[in-house]
């Protein structure tokens, strides 16, 4: 069963190369290297016959190594046309494939604009396969090979509980896939409007859809008018929210979503730190202008709580505690369900809420508390798998922190760059900030990130659970 | 609108039932009884005047002797809501035209809209006993240190009877000579004193332990009245409630939409676990309810207690212990009449009690159609009825102290041009406003009819 889910894997990765692959023809660029990887994707699909007769029904366990594979083949296939194209070495390929797919967006390349087209456009669809998923791209296109199954949506998605919109996980697929799909045209629209090219608007629709924040501009959107950077942060905010509120305002123009709990908190950090950034930028835009100050302060919060990751100015020059203020809020990131990293904000909420429970116990001991999100209470089991996943995410940081340092990183980059990488973020501070990039980062070091990348966009116990000897005995 | 004589078919003569039975005959209906209990069939045979069929609701044989086909009014007031539901729909089959009036308690039954809407539901009366012991608890909460409350035109008028304190600045005076404080701002209705209740005039002096029914608007100044009555009023009472069954959950739930936090008490942890789920601002406590130190801890002087656990005695204990504890305020569910009269010298006086809350809204469903809204206060010491004035009735275009009312009648509260008034002397009522009459008389429809009703 787990092979024919890689065999399909990879027969999508070759069909989603053709975009690259036409616009290498049409723009005279070439195409071998985009091929030769076409090629080798098949070649693994064609292992999808030999599975017949595999059974159809997946175990928790079996969805859980089916994805965690899945990403892992993802990373490697996808790294392949940079290597054919003799652009970058495996180490820097994996690097540059696992930030694509987990939509972080760091990346090795000092100079993007040398690159060929063709080359940037691949990079910007692993973004956006990785954005919503490829095991839940294939679960929504393909259910009739047999791919599919609640226990590959469950360790894909990212969120601490996992509800189907609709009885059918395939159909649920469908209309995540389908969400995805119309808001990436409205803003690829939105971005031509505001004067890109097609080529930039698509790619950079894709890296904002996905909150990845792979640009084809070494300046970023900072390349882009004021009217993209303001089209941009609309559009983050919203790849940052929850895709079954998008499905419940836009398809059953329910209204009550504005009640939820996580995406009020969500619109409160975005607009408070939003304005404190704004205030911090003023004084440092050259022009003191306003609009500005507003426009950098509440685009690089977007980019940095939505995980996504542009830049359009380099915030290394805001003062420290600021600078500080973003890293924080890559923690808790965005919404569970969207397409954005971190810990997800409904989990720091609970967190926030286990805490005033255990204070609101030590006052008074006969108090019963219960843990609550949308006025319901939280079962034990996602209590626990909250606490152990943020419990997990620290020490994975701390534990990578320690290992950089160790390979020669400054303990500012070396933190920072563990967290972008974990959290999905892009950019972190000192050496690795947002107008930086990561190829000055030992080659160990580069894989350590990648690693915790994939560990991050999985949340942890996905990919965990394979490097327990447990999960291997019967 | 002359008085007809309606014939009344009642399933189920326990406590409600028969209660419910001896306020309409006293109005001088006919009332037939069906019960299966021989019991119950023998006492209420000895004590009061009505017909009253032995057997089961649905033997073909007692309902045609009970006279359902011809009914005006049938009450399906069984303790069991299967049941209740079931006579209901045997009752409809026979007689399609009569008003029928259901006593049902489970929510699921309640909740279900669909239910009540189609078939051969549709046209009935659902009552629930519980919403009843809920909103007199509301208002108890509501009108501090008020004994007993009846609510009109949702809310904006309402009739509480207070004790006067021994501190009360009235004691000893006349009406008379109290209007000056009063006039205008409300009206003295009633007065009991001992049991005895009257509809007094200017010349009445009060005296302490008096429990002096006012008419009050909702905005009217509660600390100022209670201040005439020698009562503290307190501007943010603190909630706490014992006893987490549904009742005591509703009135959480229906105090934090106002605004409050109240603190509950529960000793099961299972149901302290439902309740935290389900209740948003109130502090949920595990423990037990006759823990003293417990309620120390979370009694104070602002509290108003509200005990609704299961047990009648519990009840009545802990709203002692709590006002000893220094709560402001104690009220209580009961039903035990041994204790009602206890409660008055313990510092329980307020008291809800399930039955007569229960009675008191069917007998509004009753009396609706003949009246527009009606209430009984004291276990029906007091009748109230909001009535319309008609055109050419003895009440319409005469100032008030001219109308000649009956001794034990007046005139509450009115409606004049849309807006509530608490009327003087000099009132005059035009035709289509309304008139919230209260009396202490048990024949009182003759006398309204006379009052309201057109002449000739």
């Amino acid at each position: 069963m787990n092979v024919r889910v890689q065999a399909v894997i990879a027969g999508l990765l070759a069909v989603c190369q053709l975009p690259a692959v036409f616009l290498a023809l049409g723009l005279g660029e070439n195409p071998i290297p985009l091929l030769q990887s076409m090629l080798i994707c098949a070649g693994v699909a064609l292992l999808y016959p030999l599975t017949r007769g595999a059974p159809g029904q997946l175990t928790a366990k079996d969805g859980i190594l089916g994805v965690a594979i899945g990403w892992a083949l993802t990373v490697q296939l996808g790294g392949l046309p940079y290597i054919f194209a003799g652009e970058l070495g495996w180490i820097d390929a994996t690097f540059e494939t696992a930030s694509g797919f987990t939509t972080t967006g760091s990346s090795v390349l000092t100079d993007i604009e040398v690159w060929p087209q063709s080359l940037l456009l691949w990079r910007s669809t692993t973004h956006y396969i990785g954005g919503m998923g490829i095991l839940l791209l294939a679960i929504a296109i393909l259910p009739f090979l047999g791919v599919g199954g609640l226990q590959l949506m469950k360790a894909e998605v990212p969120g601490p509980t996992k509800d189907k919109l609709v009885p059918r996980v395939a159909s649920t697929a469908q209309i995540l896939w389908g969400l995805y799909f119309a808001i990436t045209l409205a803003c690829i629209a939105a971005y031509y409007f505001s004067g890109m090219t097609l080529l930039d608007a698509v790619n950079h629709a894709f890296a904002t859809l996905a909150t990845g924040g792979f640009s084809t501009r070494n300046a970023s959107m900072g390349a882009f008018s004021p009217a993209a950077q303001w089209w941009s942060t609309f559009f983050m905010m919203a790849a940052g929210a929850n895709f079954m509120l998008h499905y419940r305002l836009l398809m059953k123009r329910d209204g009550s979503i504005w009640e939820d709990d996580e995406l009020r908190w969500y619109l409160a950090i975005f607009f408070a730190v939003g304005l404190f950034s704004a205030w911090v930028a003023y004084p440092v835009t050259a022009g003191q202008d306003v609009e500005l100050a507003l426009r950098q302060g509440l685009f690089h919060v977007a980019s940095i709580m939505t995980t996504t990751g542009f830049a359009a100015t380099d915030w290394e020059k805001w003062p420290m505690y600021a600078q500080l203020v973003m890293l924080a809020i890559m923690i808790p990131g965005a919404m569970a369900g969207s397409t954005a990293g971190g810990i997800k904000i409904v989990r720091a909420v609970i967190m926030a809420r286990i805490f005033s429970a255990s204070v609101n116990r030590l006052l008074i001991p006969e108090r019963v508390v219960l843990v609550k999100i949308n006025r319901k209470p939280l079962s034990p089991e996602v209590i626990e798998g909250t606490v152990a996943m943020v419990s997990a995410a620290a020490a994975a940081v701390v534990i990578s922190t320690i290992f950089l340092v160790a390979w020669g990183m400054d303990v500012a980059s070396a933190y920072s760059a563990a967290l972008t990488a974990f959290c999905n973020v892009g950019p972190g501070i000192g050496s690795v900030g947002p107008m930086d990039n990561f190829s000055a980062v030992p080659d160990l070091g580069k894989l350590l990130l990648a690693f915790l990348m994939v560990l991050g966009r999985l949340e942890i116990f996905t990919l965990i659970i394979l490097f327990l000897p447990r999960f291997w005995r019967e | 609108m002359a008085m007809n004589r309606m014939h009344v078919v009642i399933f189920g003569a326990g406590l409600v039932g028969a209660a419910l039975g001896r306020h309409i005959a006293e109005q001088g209906h006919d009332v037939c009884f069906i019960e299966s209990n021989p019991e119950i069939v023998h006492k209420i045979q000895e004590r009061m005047d009505v017909q009253i069929v032995q057997g089961a609701g649905e033997d073909p044989e007692a309902l045609r002797e009970a006279g359902v086909e011809r009914a005006d009014l049938i009450l399906a007031v069984t303790n069991l809501d299967k049941s209740n539901i079931i006579l209901t729909l045997i009752a409809r089959s026979l007689n399609p035209r009569a008003r029928i009036i259901t006593r049902v308690k489970e929510e699921e039954y309640l909740n279900n809209r669909l239910l009540w809407q189609t078939g051969g539901l549709a046209d009935t009366i659902v009552i629930s006993p519980e919403r009843a012991v809920i909103d007199q608890a509301m208002n108890l909460l509501d009108v501090q240190q008020a004994v007993d409350v009846a609510e009109f035109l949702d809310g904006q008028v309402r009739i509480a009877g207070f004790r006067l304190e021994k501190a009360s600045p009235l004691v000893g005076k006349s009406l008379r000579e109290m209007a000056p404080d009063i006039q205008g701002r409300y009206l003295v209705v009633a007065v009991d004193r001992d049991g005895t209740v009257s509809i007094p005039t200017g010349a009445f002096v009060v005296q302490p332990q008096d429990l002096i029914f006012f008419a009050i608007q909702a905005d009217a100044d509660m600390r100022h009245l209670l201040g005439l009555m020698g009562k503290d009023y307190r501007s943010n009472p603190k909630f706490v409630i014992v006893g987490g069954g549904p009742i005591g959950m509703t009135i959480a739930q229906e105090l934090e939409k106002k605004g409050r936090r109240p603190v509950m008490i529960e000793p099961s942890m299972k149901r302290c676990q439902e309740l935290a789920g389900e209740l948003h601002e109130t502090v949920v406590l595990h423990g037990d309810v006759t823990d003293s130190a417990l309620l120390q801890r979370v009694i104070d002087r602002d509290t108003i207690f509200l005990s609704v656990t299961e047990t009648q005695e519990v009840n009545f204990l802990v709203s002692m212990l709590s006002r000893k504890l220094g709560a402001v305020r104690a009220v209580t569910l009961m039903d035990n009449e041994a204790y009602l009269s206890m409660g008055p010298s313990l510092g329980v006086d307020a008291i809800i009690s399930p039955r007569l809350a229960a009675v008191g809204t069917i007998l509004r469903f009753v009396r609706m159609g003949r009246v527009l809204d009606s209430a009984m206060l004291l276990g029906g010491a007091i009748d109230l009825f909001l009535v319309e004035v008609e055109a050419g009735s003895r009440l319409d275009g005469v100032p008030l102290k001219k109308v000649g009312f009956h001794q034990g009648m007046l005139v509450a509260a009115a409606v004049v041009d849309g807006k509530p008034v608490i009327p003087d002397g000099d009132l005059v009522l035009k035709a289509g406003d309304k008139a919230l009459l209260a009396t202490h008389l048990t024949d009182v429809l003759t006398v309204m009819d006379e009052l309201i009703a057109a002449r000739g």
